[in-house]
């Protein structure tokens, strides 16, 4: 057989390299997931992310309604792991995911009080289930042709997440792992990919991922457990600039904008705020199976004490694999 | 004061002469056609629609359509021969282009003859264009030579816009050695140090003939242009929207290619009764058992190779929509053809192999081959191998730097104006290269000025449907790195080096079997015998034939495998088995 056919069945190997990018991945912030999340890969690939976060601020990460609690500063210690998978469904491709939220979150609060007031939470908290669908862009990538031949172009995609309230809940707790409630969010997550080449080393995109945010209502809300919490629709913005560095590097400029629901806890109403957040991702891919990203994000103009303010390291390792190339592995074809 | 000084009756006068002489003016300019020379780089026989392939060449074709296919034209070998024999009329050893300078043997060096580039002492295609009163322009691949007394400028052109080298970048100045890093351009006699915004080898090379032929019409003469694409030439460059264009199309494989192609020619009317295909090179599979990622890859190159092409018959079109709008496409001879076969070694491969200087070039300039998306951008330097190049050279069997027909056998459509040839006739005269600058010193009533050349006129063809180029006892021959052919009436003899061949003549009968599939040499020695003698002793001696002492082929013993038994009772393929001798030979070693 002659040099280009040997590069020929090497290039399953070289396909690994390509998939990296499509990686799994969640974000500390419950409706920012990070870049690059909804970029396609080959039908059947399984994923298992695990996010470790570390969180600052005055709002818990993981209630979607992000309520303030003024004078108060929150740490936590989370980690986000799950499964997905890719798959073709009614010829468009698509992808479930379930993350499920664990760790410790603690809250000092300094307001009325002499002395701060020390509280906190750990455990597990409310899974989190996405079902996303391409609705315009590229057919679901069945084949490792297809999968090789991805090009994002302009494609658009359907989302629809829901929480669901099964997770660590206390009345009367000021921080708790689990909402007690549940909510969800509708979404349109579209890519622009920008240059004609798509492939590891060169892919730029423009990721914009509009969506609006649905919340149940918390019965049990309140320092003693009998008030409701009710919150009208947001709506969010999220943004992605993302570029290849090398054929293994590539980062992201990363803005978030929240347009929160005006929200009623018993008898007190509030007008719903909104806030800004940029930060940068960074990923590698580490193994033939497992990438690695890191993170930072922080919000803006948060100097005002009922401001919204989060800041957040992540590590995500999400460990991918598809039988398919496993197998090529197995038998010394992709050139590994 | 006499009568005829009156301002008013010299008025009258010269209007009237004015009026006399402007049909005879007209009739003049009408009666001197323009040339157009299109030559593309690397093209295979059936890589246009007219010769059955099914890459989209809408304006080639038309051109088919509208003038004759003629499916007996040869080249020589390789692109420097082709390009120094279509310029001088002259066999290339004689020229100066004896073999490629890359491949340039020991006793080969220094010869005349042996130089690379065409020898300034003979008069160029342009020059006796020039001297009949033609605008001369030329914009492509030169590939003549790159000191200043053999740049277009010096040999005839008026204007120029070319690239002097053989195969580069088709976006920017990026060569393949680390000793020659820089592709060289000259535009109008000057050394470029820059290319233009924008540049792309066909766009910028059309666009330039465009300005050229636009800008040369102020003083009436016809022009002589000479447009020598760089494509379909590796590395297959090419930009969006054309590199997508032919995405997938070619998953079926090269074996699905080359039947369909064949099954086109035979359906065209292209081929003779009785033809076959030729056999797919031993080294190759059959594409039908490879597995699909397989496929993908290696169907992304004939992708390329194809966008290229189409790409190339888009600007071909551009300049003829041109000439239409200038009302000069009717009064344009247009010959389109190859430089040779399609490209099947790999070449880039050799020349920047591992360990190699130009290794660390490739590292550094061409690099970007790591993922079927990247090929065809910069610094990718996509070719598509031996495979597609059969599928190219349907169905001959061949490619590039071989006299197998493959190799030397293109696709040539002349068409000329107020011809008696039916539009989209197929005509099988037996036809050079070295005929074109015979054909046109003809046309524009000069002697060819090169001496002694086999090139035959075509114009009495051409003029007359009646009339053929050659006749039984015409013969031409074939010389590139060792590999050996001569072609008289319907009769081959080929010497091609192991593993593409024997090493030993063989004899074919090129009336029926294009393929060469059937070595009659056996059954027809006196034939044999008589083109053999014909070779050695009329074409070396008067052709500066220097066969070289080491051929490249050596090489190749190493990285394929062998077709021919090298032992007795051993199969190809088992020839560096331990060797087994005699048993009464063998012995004890004495203490």
């Amino acid at each position: 057989m002659n040099r280009r056919l040997i590069k020929a069945d090497k290039l399953p190997g070289l396909f690994i390299a390509a998939l990296i990018c499509m990686l799994v991945s969640v974000s500390a912030n419950a409706v920012s997931l990070p870049p690059r999340f909804y970029h396609k890969t080959l039908v059947g690939t399984n994923f298992i992310p695990i996010l470790g976060i570390s969180i600052d601020g005055n709002v818990n990460p993981l209630d979607p309604s992000y309520a303030v609690n003024a004078d108060a500063q929150i740490d936590g210690n989370l980690v986000m792991a799950g499964y997905a998978r890719n798959f073709s469904f009614f010829g468009r491709s698509a992808q479930l995911a379930y993350l499920q939220p664990m760790g410790d979150l603690s809250i000092r609060s300094t307001a009325g009080a002499e002395q701060p007031t020390d509280a906190s939470a750990n455990g597990f908290g409310d899974p989190f289930f996405e079902f996303n669908m391409n609705l315009i862009g590229p057919d679901p990538q069945r084949t490792l042709p297809d999968a090789l031949r991805y090009n994002p172009g302009f494609s658009m995609d359907i989302l629809i997440d829901l929480s669901v309230p099964i997770g660590e809940y206390n009345e009367g707790e000021a921080i708790n792992m689990g909402m007690n409630r549940v909510w969800g969010r509708v979404g349109f997550p579209m890519i622009l990919q920008i240059g004609d080449v798509w492939a590891p080393g060169h892919r730029t995109s423009l990721e914009v991922i509009p969506a609006v945010i649905l919340y149940g209502d918390n019965d049990d809300f309140g320092p003693n457990g009998d008030l409701t919490q009710s919150t009208d629709p947001g709506s969010s913005l999220a943004m992605h600039f993302t570029h290849d560095l090398n054929d293994d590097i590539w980062i992201s400029l990363d803005y978030t904008y929240l347009q929160l629901g005006d929200s009623e806890v018993g008898p007190v109403e509030s007008d719903g705020q909104s806030f800004s957040s940029v930060g940068a991702t960074i990923s590698t891919q580490i193994t033939r199976n497992m990438v690695a990203s890191f993170g930072y994000q922080s919000t803006l103009d948060d100097n005002a004490p009922e401001d919204i303010k989060m800041s957040t390291f992540s590590l995500n390792f999400t460990f991918f694999w598809a039988p398919l190339l496993d197998g090529l592995h197995r038998i010394g074809s992709d050139g590994e | 004061m006499s009568f005829c000084h009156r301002p008013v009756f010299r008025q009258i006068l010269a209007t009237s002469l004015l009026i006399l002489l402007l049909p005879l003016s007209s009739f003049a300019e009408e009666q001197q056609p323009n040339i157009l020379i299109i030559l593309s780089d690397d093209m295979g026989w059936a890589d246009t629609g007219a010769f059955g392939g099914e890459i989209e060449t809408p304006n080639i074709d038309q051109i088919a359509r509208e003038g004759v296919r003629f499916v007996n034209f040869y080249t020589n070998p390789m692109c420097t021969p082709t390009r120094v024999t279509l310029m001088s009329g002259l066999d290339h050893h004689i020229a100066g282009a004896g073999t490629m300078t890359l491949f340039t043997a020991p006793n080969q060096q220094g010869k005349r003859g042996y130089e690379g580039w065409l020898l300034p002492d003979y008069k160029t295609l342009a020059n006796i264009m020039q001297e009949a009163g033609y605008n001369t322009y030329v914009s492509g691949k030169w590939d003549l030579g790159r000191f200043p007394e053999l740049i277009p400028t010096s040999r005839g052109f008026d204007r120029d816009f070319v690239m002097l080298d053989s195969h580069g970048s088709h976006y920017d100045m990026t060569n393949l050695y680390t000793d020659n890093p820089k592709l060289m351009f000259t535009e109008d006699g000057k050394y470029l140090t820059r290319l233009p915004k924008d540049y792309y080898s066909s766009k910028t090379y059309t666009d330039k003939m465009i300005s050229f032929i636009e800008e040369g019409r102020s003083n009436g003469k016809p022009f002589f242009a000479y447009l020598a694409y760089q494509a379909p030439h590796d590395p297959h460059h090419i930009d969006e929207p054309w590199r997508s264009k032919y995405q997938g199309k070619y998953d079926k494989g090269w074996t699905y290619f080359h039947r369909a192609r064949y099954s086109k020619q035979q359906a065209l009317g292209l081929l003779p009764e009785n033809s076959e295909l030729a056999e797919r090179y031993w080294y190759l599979p059959d594409s039908e058992v490879l597995a699909p990622i397989t496929l993908a890859t290696l169907g992304r190159h004939m992708e390329l190779y194809a966008a290229m092409m189409n790409n190339m018959d888009y600007h071909i079109g551009r300049l003829l929509e041109y000439l239409k709008e200038i009302g000069q496409y009717e009064n344009t001879v247009i010959i389109f053809f190859g430089d040779n076969g399609p490209e099947g070694n790999n070449t880039f491969e050799a020349i920047t192999a591992s360990g190699l200087s130009n290794n660390i070039f490739r590292a550094k300039h061409w690099s970007q081959e790591h993922h079927i998306n990247v090929l065809g951008t910069p610094n990718s330097y996509p070719e598509y191998g031996a495979g597609w190049a059969q599928v190219s050279a349907t169905p001959f069997y061949g490619h590039k730097s071989f006299p197998s027909e493959g190799g030397i056998r293109n696709a040539l459509i002349v068409k000329m104006p107020d011809s008696k040839h039916i539009g989209g006739t197929i005509r099988t005269d037996f036809m050079h290269v070295s005929d074109i600058m015979p054909t046109l010193t003809e046309l524009t009533g000069q002697e060819f000025p090169n001496g002694d050349t086999s090139g035959k006129s075509w114009l009495g063809m051409l003029r007359d449907p009646a009339q053929h180029v050659r006749d039984e006892d015409d013969w031409i021959g074939w010389e590139i790195m060792g590999a050996m052919a001569l072609r008289k009436g319907d009769w081959k003899i080929l010497n091609n080096w192991p593993p593409y061949g024997t090493g030993n003549w063989q004899l074919y009968d090129l009336k029926s079997d294009w393929a060469e599939r059937h070595d009659l040499a056996a059954v027809h020695p006196e034939i044999l015998k008589e083109l053999i003698s014909l070779y050695e002793n009329q074409y070396m001696p008067n052709n500066n034939i220097i066969l070289p002492n080491r051929a490249i082929s050596e090489s190749l013993w190493w990285n394929k495998p062998l077709r021919f038994p090298q032992f007795d009772n051993y199969p190809p393929g088992l020839y560096r088995q331990q060797y087994h001798p005699p048993p009464e030979m063998l012995a004890e070693p004495k203490e």
